[in-house]
């Protein structure tokens, strides 16, 4: 197999121990790297576990860690490997994987480890059909999570970067291919200008994707319902403090309130959202409208009911447009003589998990807990999110190096063509990100914007 | 085609070419060159490599198709090196990897190269016939049989029909079936690959108004004049210079615009009288109007087509508005108010048979022995043509002789790029070669064809000794230049400061290498040479080729590595018969793609539009695993 490849194979987690693990000829080497310990990776035996810690490249200790390798085959990828079991969890796990990937690892792709284990002979032919299933679950989940990280803003400004290259691409491009048109002359100066504005564009994406500001992660739970069941109070029984604004009025929580929590080293990102009925009033409209979309982008939905009262039409409406994909629901106010049977409840949704609490009392919300990340958890690979953020990380990083080096190669008087061919690279870069194929949008782009004839 | 019918034992071939263009004259010669008994038919010998368009061969990208096909033993070169009247080399300051040369050729006595070489060449036969039939047994090929009735047999066909299937010429609302120019059109021949199973298609293509040198103003016009500098196309040419066949520049203005946009109602191509779909790059100059109307003036170019010829063509000037309209937009150009009109411009639909159905060198997937090459693959222009007619050419010799194909890859040259695409991903317009679909282009130069090409030429049996010793005499001297560069050391503070005069060239202390200077921007090889003269003064060829292999090293390095990194894949073989209906997690959507196109690699299949990287890793295991099955078959 070619290269090494990197990538947490552990879920989310403040706590615990979070696990980088990588495979392919000298990882072990790599890993030894980073990695100061009493003895060096290179000389302890293959599956003996070493005490130490990785360190930065500028000799900052990071993280206090365990490290191991595998001698080829010997390894679950049939090939040489090795995992480094961080103590400062995912966090630290994050940088130990990109101090990994500067030195020349790359981000595996979904399902690349169990591929590369069946194409080394350690999985045997009965294993291929889940080998097959593996590499398909892990691709859409990645494919969902980073469809996640890409709404809103960071969507904006990642296609507002490939918008600038591709336009910078096609006017070099077209200068190139069609010498004798009348196509204005791409000056160096401007092109560096713009280079550079592309490198500072990035950059700030990079800053605030770094400090997770919007590639965040976590499941994302919407608490939903109509008015006045008790999302709210749903939410600070899990928070066990208020926050929200929590009256007995409907339609109180007007706007989408989160919260994250960790469960069992879980972090749900809780969403509680406005009450779901026909507003009366612009601000509920916005209201309502933040909320559908909340549910819309969120992993698994909470159908909040207020036992106490009878089941209306409405309930069954709003309980049609959580089904998909995944949704828990809960009885609340238990503490009041309850008329709605979990019964009923699984009538309107078969085969959806249900459980009686009262967000009141506190009763039955750790259960409550319990149920969603079995729920989500149950059905994905969560590492997978996590790995697709660092996936996009590692792209912008590459493509910030790239545009850096085109603007190397512009002021070392480097040709044009070579100028364009780094370009190319790191809009590619960004292509992955967006998902978008890079050739075709260039020859879109020359033909759209220049009136070209030979 | 009944079967059992015989042909005359001097009717019986091992390759038969149809059609004499710029790829069929390459594939008979290469053809016939590896020791295949050739027949070449042609509509008509007189158009034996006629240039219908503009007759110029070479600019971006296709000037590189034309170095390759030199460097592999093909004619076009040679050809354009023999009847150029005018040229240039084009991107001068925009890098060596886009560097290349432009000739404007005498028409004449370009097909008369052509023709002398395909008529002289031995073990080729060139006959005036027209194809009427193929004769397909079994899905295997047999032989043709023509419009009078003869039957010629051959287990290997190709077909280089260019735009004479179906063809069908516009001008304004009047169309008629025609071939290019006049020329008579080949229907019968369309029906035959419809009913033997191929798919067929329809695009379109346009050329100019011709008009009469004697009567332009050339006074008016701004000249281009052909370049100072001696140049040629082909690696064993000599390089020249010339003069007396001047281009010329002349602009369109509001007058024109108005004229075309009080015509459009009487044009084909906006009353929806053309099915077939045209190319972007090279856009009649009414779709330039209609597209870009905020711009009020489109450069226009006058180019001479022969030396004993007053016809000038007009670059950038396609239509097929009515003849009257062509008339009045001519005349409303600077130095044209009294232009006459010789021959008037005209869109030309025509089939096609769309590549997915072929295999990367080019033989037909449901039909063996069946080649296609150049126009009637969706490509345009003549290089194009001859890079595919060359290496269908060279796959029928290979086919005859029993051995493997010739399958050039993407990082070898602009000719892999070019069947890749066509046969990956087919084409949507006629297919026009540019640098910017080449991912190695730092890799594939104008200058460098020759290592890329050469080696594959000579094995092939398309060079002969004394070509081959002047490559060989070439490369030594590039790497004893090189190795000098980068071993000489200069240790003279002043002479280094005269290398490095340079705003941006920077300093340097004594004890650097010749070579480290010449990487610095505005330092060329003589600014050097004149501090660390060489022993032997080395040919222009050799020393513009050690400073771009030096300046550009890094970058060169890098799309190495580049390359490496999808060898892999590119030697992962997809087995034929695969079944995509049975892979589990497949997308739909990718295995209807994958089931079309049969990729022959991972590599390939990476290409197909659509297909994601998931669907690639899925497929590899899926190969394994058959792999492992058959093993394992095999043993019990």
């Amino acid at each position: 197999m070619e290269g090494i490849i990197a990538a947490i194979s552990t879920a989310w987690g403040e706590s615990g121990i979070a696990i980088v693990r990588l495979s392919g000829d000298g990882c072990r080497d790599l890993v030894n790297g980073i990695f100061r310990g009493r003895t060096d990776l290179s000389s302890t035996p293959p599956r003996f576990m070493r005490h130490g810690y990785i360190v930065d490249e500028k000799g900052m200790e990071l993280d206090e860690v365990l490290a191991v390798w595998f001698k080829g085959p010997f390894s679950y990828t049939g090939e040489e490997a090795a995992e480094i079991q961080c103590h400062g969890g995912t966090v630290a796990a994050r940088k130990c994987l990109d101090l990994c990937l500067s030195l020349g690892a790359r981000m595996a792709c979904p399902g690349e480890f169990t591929q590369r284990a069946f194409l080394n002979g350690r999985l045997d032919l009965i294993q291929a059909e889940s080998v097959l299933g593996i590499i398909r679950s892990r691709s859409d989940r990645s494919l969902q999570a980073a469809a996640k990280c890409l709404r809103g803003s960071l969507s904006t400004k990642v296609a507002e970067i490939h918008e600038e290259m591709l336009e910078l691409s096609a006017f070099g491009e077209a200068s190139l291919d069609h010498p004798d048109e009348d196509i204005p002359p791409l000056d160096p100066r401007s092109m560096g200008e713009r280079l550079s504005g592309i490198s500072e564009m990035i950059r700030l994406l990079l800053s605030s994707a770094r400090s997770g500001r919007f590639l965040r992660e976590g499941i994302k739970v919407a608490l939903s319902g109509k008015p006045n069941v008790g999302k709210s109070s749903l939410m600070n029984a899990f928070l066990q403090e208020s926050r929200s604004i929590v009256t007995s009025m409907p339609g109180t929580t007007r706007d989408v309130i989160e919260e994250v929590i960790s469960h069992k080293g879980v972090p749900l990102r809780l969403v509680d959202t406005a009450g779901l009925r026909a507003p009366r009033d612009e601000a509920e409209e916005e209201g309502v409208k933040r909320a559908l979309d909340a549910i819309r982008e969120s992993d698994i939905r909470v159908w909040v009911i207020d036992g106490s009262l009878p089941l209306s039409e409405e309930d069954r409406e709003i309980a049609k447009t959580l089904m998909d994909p995944c949704c828990v629901v809960a009885i609340n106010k238990s503490d009041l003589p309850l008329v709605v049977s979990e019964r009923s409840v699984e009538d309107i949704l078969p085969g959806t998990p249900v459980r009686v609490i009262s967000a009141f009392c506190g009763q039955g919300i750790e259960e409550l807990k319990d149920q969603i990340v079995l729920a989500v958890a149950g059905r994905t690979s969560l590492d997978e999110d996590l790995n697709t953020t660092e996936r996009q990380v590692e792209e912008l990083g590459k493509a910030m190096d790239l545009t850096i080096s085109a603007m190397d190669a512009l002021s070392s008087g480097a040709g044009l063509d070579a100028v364009l061919e780094v370009i190319r690279e790191a809009r590619e870069c960004i292509s992955r990100i967006l998902g978008i194929s890079t050739d075709e949008s260039l020859m879109e782009s020359v033909f759209s914007n220049f009136c070209i004839g030979k | 085609m009944a079967r059992g019918e015989k042909g005359l034992e001097e009717n019986v071939f091992d390759v038969i070419v149809i059609g004499g263009g710029h790829a069929g004259c390459e594939a008979a010669l290469a053809s016939s060159r590896m020791g295949a008994k050739t027949l070449l038919l042609n509509l008509l010998l007189d158009n034996t490599a006629m240039m219908p368009c503009n007759p110029s061969i070479g600019g971006p990208a296709k000037g590189h198709l034309t170095r390759e096909i030199d460097a592999l033993g093909g004619e076009q070169a040679a050809a354009a090196d023999g009847s150029t009247i005018h040229i240039r080399m084009l991107n001068t300051s925009k890098g060596a990897a886009v560097r290349t040369l432009r000739a404007q050729c005498d028409l004449r006595d370009y097909h008369l190269w052509y023709r002398r070489a395909c008529d002289m060449q031995p073990g080729l036969c060139v006959m005036q016939d027209q194809v009427t039939d193929i004769w397909i047994e079994n899905g295997r090929v047999r032989g043709v049989r023509t419009g009078i009735g003869t039957i010629y047999e051959a287990g290997r066909v190709i077909l280089a029909t260019g735009t004479f299937l179906g063809g069908k010429v516009h001008i304004g609302l009047t169309s008629f079936p025609s071939g290019p120019l006049g020329q008579v059109p080949a229907p019968a021949l369309g029906k035959s690959l419809r009913e033997a199973g191929l798919q067929v298609g329809r695009l379109k293509t346009g050329t100019t108004p011709r008009i009469h040198a004697g009567t332009v103003d050339w006074e008016a016009l701004e000249r281009q004049e052909s370049a100072p500098e001696p140049y040629c196309f082909s690696h064993w040419g000599t390089p020249k210079t010339f003069s007396g066949f001047a281009c010329f520049l002349t602009r369109t203005n509001n007058e024109t615009h108005e004229v075309i946009r009080s015509s459009l109602d009487r044009s084909p191509l906006f009353t929806g009288a053309i099915e077939g779909r045209g190319p972007r790059y090279c856009p009649s100059i009414e779709d330039r109007v209609v597209r870009f109307p905020d711009k009020e003036s489109h450069l226009v170019f006058l180019e001479p087509v022969a030396r004993d010829s007053v016809e000038i063509y007009m670059q950038n000037f396609t239509t097929s508005l009515p003849f009257d309209s062509q008339v009045r937009m001519v005349r409303s150009l600077p130095g044209c108010r009294n232009a006459r009109i010789m021959r008037p411009g005209y869109a030309i639909e025509y089939d096609f048979v769309p590549p997915t159905q072929l295999e990367p060198w080019l033989e037909a997937k449901n039909i063996r022995g069946l080649f296609c090459a150049g126009q009637i693959n969706g490509t345009s222009g003549y290089e194009e043509a001859a890079s595919q007619g060359i290496l269908a050419g060279i796959n029928a010799a290979l086919s005859v002789r029993g051995e493997e194909p010739l399958v050039i890859e993407r990082s070898r040259g602009y000719m892999g790029v070019l069947v890749d695409d066509l046969v990956t991903r087919g084409t949507e317009e006629p297919y026009r070669m540019l640098t910017s679909r080449c991912e190695y282009r730092l890799l594939l130069r104008h200058d460098n064809a020759d290592h890329r090409f050469s080696p594959l030429g000579r094995e092939l049996g398309l060079l002969d000794d004394e070509r081959w010793r002047i490559l060989q005499g070439r490369w030594k001297a590039l790497e004893k230049e090189i190795d000098r560069l980068k071993k000489t050391r200069l240790r003279d503070p002043e002479a280094i400061g005269n290398i490095l005069s340079g705003p941006e060239a920077g300093t340097a202390e004594p004890g650097v290498t010749a070579a480290e200077l010449l990487k610095r921007p505005g330092v060329t090889w003589e600014m050097v040479a004149r501090a660390a003269p060489p022993g032997q003064e080395p040919d222009t060829e050799v020393r513009e080729r050690a400073e771009i292999e030096i300046k550009y090293e890094g970058y060169i390095a890098r799309q190495i590595s580049q390359v490496e990194r999808m060898k892999r894949m590119e030697q992962v073989k997809i087995p034929d018969g695969i079944d995509y209906g049975s892979i589990r997690g497949l997308l739909n959507e990718s295995r209807q793609k994958l089931a079309a196109v049969r990729p022959r690699t991972l590599g390939q299949a990476g290409r197909i539009s659509g297909v994601t990287p998931a669907d690639i890793m899925l497929l590899e295991v899926f190969i394994e695993q058959n792999r492992r099955g058959m093993e394992n078959a095999r043993k019990e």
